[in-house]
């Protein structure tokens, strides 16, 4: 059996471990001399990366390496697009913890079953986050005690329906409202559904996963307040690298998996999106999902299929990639249970492969 | 090691390899270089969450020790440094001739878009990214016919091909090279399998159509370093 300390989504001190317990007295964590060593070694480890990384790669030149660079190339490409984009939600999720009292959020966040979700849609709005940085948010969010409905319903509404992905679309497509209109039409009314069918579970903790379930939403910040301002500073710092590595560890995997696919699997061997309103939703939703290209830059992708595919299935891209793809997959189990997780991703695949064809089929594109 | 040290190790290692990218320009091989300041930004951010938690657990008690535990085991920590080891293993390389064995050469359709550059244009200036353009309005090329060509690639040459005839080929990147696409022009020229595949070219010549292929008359191939910016970008 494997220890639990060696299971990659294993955790060592559960979300909800240091977070309940509170944040240690300042004097606990100051910096004395001893603190000075692992400072060394990350100085010493990070000059040696820079001066390494201007040679070529240590295994350069062998034969075998070759087909490699490819797949590394993709690979780094996708995690260097995303890496800044995970960073910012996992700062903007440090700040929600220690900014946004938990008593606040409970008084004034809407639940419910209407006021939840469309909540969700309009805190959206305001965040400009793609699907990478906003599951930090999201996870902080219920962390803060914010409604499963609300939380739901910004968590897939978000990355395509925020005023910097809106206005990247926009450009792409040069304002035409049937890309612009139809993305946040298919997002809104997907993210909004989704959550008022998770609402309707009766025990919404059993969703999430553990260290959330546990967290009995009593804490704040914990001696944030006593604290000095570096000092919190710092705590936001650790906070925000915590996140940042549980997300990450996810986003190393999809987009792996995303390169070995699009660089094993010849793209002669892909689906042929072709015309047909039903197959060509489904095989651009795969193409989205296998891409895992950020919600913010992937209108300029589906602009290449804008002219010679049906309406239906470049909406479709545009809305499954961002509430869908394979890195995004794995991060959501930070925040749900595997399970949760299938059905989740299950609701979302229906309801935009249905809205997709209606564009197709009734809609007449 | 401790796992939490190691943590900090990996974040502050991957913001110095993003920055050292950036500096010598080997980022472009995997992104847009309009994203290069984002990409900085990540760098400073993942160096400064680095030092926020590598002196944590040093200094403090038993509360101190809890809150600065790892939040992931060290098989989540290596997974993490995957892209710090791909990144220093293998030498950083833009998408080439394998790339576009696996994925074919054909412009994005999206680049029907751009208005037809008509015939009476100076097609000597065009890049492999107008031509590829060109194509979608006319995909033999015939009305350019005996117009200059001069454009700037990387050579593509399989077992399959005639001895005097290579590809210049170019990727079209949009955000990063997941959603590269490659486009190329068939070269004819009589030196053309001493060129190294994957090897930087000048050509420079005239527009031949035969049967429904276009094909460039290579009066000169040029050998050139790769450009600081090997994509071409719509």
């Amino acid at each position: 059996m494997i220890r639990s300390r060696w299971r990659l989504g294993g955790s060592r001190a559960p979300l909800g471990g240091w977070v309940r317990r509170g944040w240690p007295a300042p004097s606990a964590a100051r910096l004395d001399r001893s603190s000075l060593q692992p400072l060394l070694a990350l100085l010493l480890v990070a000059s040696a990366t820079a001066l390494l990384a201007t040679r070529p790669g240590w295994l350069a030149g062998l034969p075998s390496v070759a087909p490699l660079e490819t797949l590394a190339t993709v690979f780094l490409g996708i995690v260097v697009e995303a890496l800044p984009f995970l960073l910012l939600g996992v700062m903007a999720a440090a700040a929600v913890e220690l900014w946004v009292q938990p008593t606040w959020l409970r008084q004034h966040a809407p639940g419910g079953r209407l006021l939840g979700p469309l909540g969700g849609l309009a805190l959206g709005l305001a965040l400009p986050v793609c699907e990478c940085g906003v599951i930090p948010v999201a996870r902080r969010l219920l962390l803060k005690g914010a409604p499963l409905s609300l939380a739901i319903a910004f968590l897939l509404a978000a990355p395509a329906a925020n005023p910097i992905s809106i206005l990247a679309t926009a450009i792409a497509f040069g304002g035409d409202p049937r890309f612009v209109l139809g993305r946040l039409a298919i997002v809104w009314l997907t993210a909004a559904l989704v959550a008022v069918v998770f609402s309707f579970h009766p025990g919404p903790g059993a969703l999430l996963r553990g260290g959330l379930a546990d967290c009995p939403h009593d804490h704040d910040a914990g001696g944030a307040e006593a604290a000095s301002r570096l000092e919190r500073l710092r705590r936001a710092g650790v906070q925000a690298g915590n996140d940042f590595v549980s997300m990450g560890r996810w986003l190393v995997l999809g987009a792996l998996l995303a390169a070995t696919l699009q660089t094993l699997v010849p793209r002669a061997a892909w689906p042929d999106p072709g015309q047909g309103a039903w197959t060509s939703v489904v095989a651009l939703m795969a193409l989205a999902a296998v891409l895992s290209v950020c919600s913010v830059v992937d209108s300029f992708i589906a602009l290449s299929f804008a002219q010679t595919l049906p309406l239906g299935a470049v909406l479709a891209f545009l809305a499954f990639g961002s509430m869908v793809d394979l890195k995004s997959a794995l991060m959501y189990r930070e925040a749900f249970t595997p399970g949760t997780v299938v059905v989740l991703i299950v609701l979302v695949a229906q309801s935009v492969l249905l809205a997709g064809v209606f564009v197709n089929v009734l809609l007449g594109y | 090691l401790r796992v939490g040290l190691a943590v900090a190790l990996v974040l502050g290692a991957t913001g110095a390899l993003l920055l050292a990218r950036v500096a010598s320009g080997d980022v472009a091989y995997y992104i847009n270089p309009a994203f290069s300041p984002l990409v900085v930004a990540a760098g400073v951010g993942l160096l400064a969450l680095a030092v926020a938690r590598a002196p944590l657990g040093r200094g403090g008690g038993r509360a101190e020790r809890r809150w600065a535990a790892a939040p992931t085991g060290p098989l989540g920590v290596a997974v993490l440094a995957l892209p710090l080891a791909i990144g220093l293993l293998v030498a950083p390389r833009p998408l080439g001739s394998a790339a576009l064995e696996q994925a074919g050469s054909s412009a994005p359709a999206g680049l029907a878009n751009r208005p037809d550059p008509g015939r009476f244009v100076e097609t000597g200036a065009w890049t492999l990214l107008d031509w590829a353009i060109a194509r979608l309005h006319d995909p033999t090329l015939r009305r350019y016919a005996d117009r200059p060509v001069q454009v700037v690639g990387f050579v593509h040459r399989t077992a399959a091909t005639p001895a005097d005839e290579f590809e210049v080929a170019r990727f079209i990147v949009v955000c990063c090279s997941a959603d590269g696409t490659a486009t190329a022009l068939r070269v004819r020229y009589p030196d053309a399998a001493a060129l190294a595949r994957d090897s930087w070219v000048r050509v420079s010549g005239t527009l031949a159509v035969e049967g429904s292929e276009a094909v460039v008359l290579a009066d000169e191939v040029a050998g050139l370093p790769r450009p600081a910016s090997p994509y071409l970008y719509p």
